[in-house]
């Protein structure tokens, strides 16, 4: 059974196998409308989601939500603490300015960035009083565009094991979450895409059974100014877009919403310290793409990554 | 001031007209069913397909050879610089060793998918 959505601005395609066909389609039907209901819950483009009201009384007074949003803002916080604050969960009024640069396709003035910087604080986010969250300085947001997706395709898995699923996966636009292996009893085979502008190939694929595969890259969205390319992954301790020497990265863990914010994490970090970072990392693996395009493995991974050497490399872009 | 008005409606339904034009089919391809046909089971020879759904128009010929699509040649595509060509070096590369699921699938993707699947839903098997 195959299913698709347009879901959380993204394609969300869901594959369930064995189990009879009627009982697949409900079960994938149930989950579309649970990712339905969290877009609701989260979306910034609403001015009455849950996530936009945190920001709006930010400074006032704590707001009451729902446990699951609860339950990702205190995952988010953890993420942001062990990230160091390369991921970090109240990064929006950055992100917004720089969205709107990218719109305007003008970097915003340092001053500007500076003002926005320092609303980003993930340990000041208060989730203390049980139920309510409260952000302490007007002016402060929250987006969960780094944490979200991946914490959807959890649910999904959640979903899928309570009814017996044994065979499947979901993918949130590019946010792979896996349940078993193949119906032929085989490992999924998962593609990871050329991490480079306007490439659609796949650079080779990882061998997985209940895993997470999340993937991070500055390179579906960036503009150029004046001869410096300006990619959408911002690093949240400077403000600026990172300064990394990779092109992309690739994480393999049991939880999406980990290995979600962990790709953008290892992503801002660079090559090295990256990938140090997720060989310290119990049961979490990754691969990283550096600026020539070669691929840098974790040792956890070596033995479960196919490169697709017949691929043609493409030139790469400076950051 | 009623000229003003005049200008702003007609503003208006050119904006939103424009956004109809752009958005016009998506819900379509992304409610797409693709499958993939075993092409271990089709005869050698070059298939024919499409897909069109508003300005997502795809034509294409696909080789297969050996039981393994050879090459996918495109007749008919929107104006995308090169991406439908990329396109269809990741389904000749990704069929070779049965890809399950890959980051990053798009919309344009779904519907250049449906245009090979055509070519080879009818053709005759081994």
């Amino acid at each position: 059974m195959e299913r698709s959505d347009l879901l959380m601005g993204t394609v969300v395609d869901q594959r369930i196998y064995g189990g009879g066909l009627i009982r697949s389609r409900r079960i994938a039907a149930k989950v579309a409308r649970e990712i339905d209901r969290l877009e609701k819950l989260w979306s910034v483009f609403r001015d009455e989601s849950e996530i936009s009201r945190i920001g709006q009384a930010a400074g006032g007074r704590p707001v009451k939500v729902h446990s699951d949003t609860l339950k990702v803002l205190q995952r988010a916080k953890e993420l942001s603490r062990k990230c160091g604050g390369r991921f970090d969960i109240t990064a929006a009024p950055l992100t917004e300015l720089w969205r709107k640069a990218t719109m305007e396709g003008v970097p915003p003035a340092a001053e500007a960035i500076a003002l926005q910087l320092a609303l980003v604080d993930w340990n000041s986010l208060d989730l203390d009083r049980p139920g309510y969250v409260y952000l302490p300085r007007k002016g402060q947001r929250i987006d969960l565009g780094g944490i979200g997706k991946g914490f959807a395709a959890d649910r999904a898995e959640e979903i899928y094991r309570r009814n017996g699923v044994s065979s499947g996966l979901i993918n949130l636009g590019g946010n792979v979450m896996t349940i078993g292996g193949r119906k032929d009893g085989g490992p999924w085979r998962v593609g990871i895409r050329y991490p480079d502008v306007g490439h659609t190939a796949l650079a080779g694929y990882v061998e997985v059974r209940d895993a997470a595969v999340v993937s991070s890259g500055g390179y579906e969205h960036y503009f150029d100014y004046h001869g410096t390319r300006y990619h959408h992954i911002l690093d949240p301790t400077t403000g600026q877009p990172a300064a990394t020497n990779v092109l992309g990265v690739s994480v393999v863990a049991s939880s999406a919403t980990d290995a979600d914010a962990l790709a953008t994490a290892v992503f801002v970090m660079g090559l090295k310290a990256g990938l140090e970072f997720l060989e310290q990392l119990p049961k979490v693996e990754g691969l990283i793409f550096d600026r020539s395009g070669e691929i840098h493995l974790t040792t956890g991974l070596q033995g479960s990554f196919f490169s697709l050497d017949t691929i043609e490399r493409y030139p790469t872009f400076q950051v | 001031m009623r000229i003003v008005l005049i200008i702003v409606v007609v503003l208006v339904v050119i904006v939103l007209l424009g956004l109809f034009a752009v958005t016009r089919g998506m819900k379509e391809i992304k409610n797409l069913t693709i499958e993939a046909p075993d092409v271990s089971q089709i005869k050698d020879g070059v298939y024919e397909g499409g897909y069109k759904k508003t300005r997502w128009n795809y034509g294409v010929k696909v080789t297969v050879k050996g039981g393994r699509i050879a090459d996918i040649e495109v007749t008919q595509k929107p104006d995308d610089g090169d991406f439908t060509a990329k396109a269809a070096q990741k389904i000749v590369d990704a069929q070779s060793v049965q890809i399950d699921t890959v980051s990053g699938a798009s919309i344009n993707t779904r519907a250049f998918q449906k245009a090979v699947e055509t070519a080879l839903k009818d053709a005759p098997r081994k």
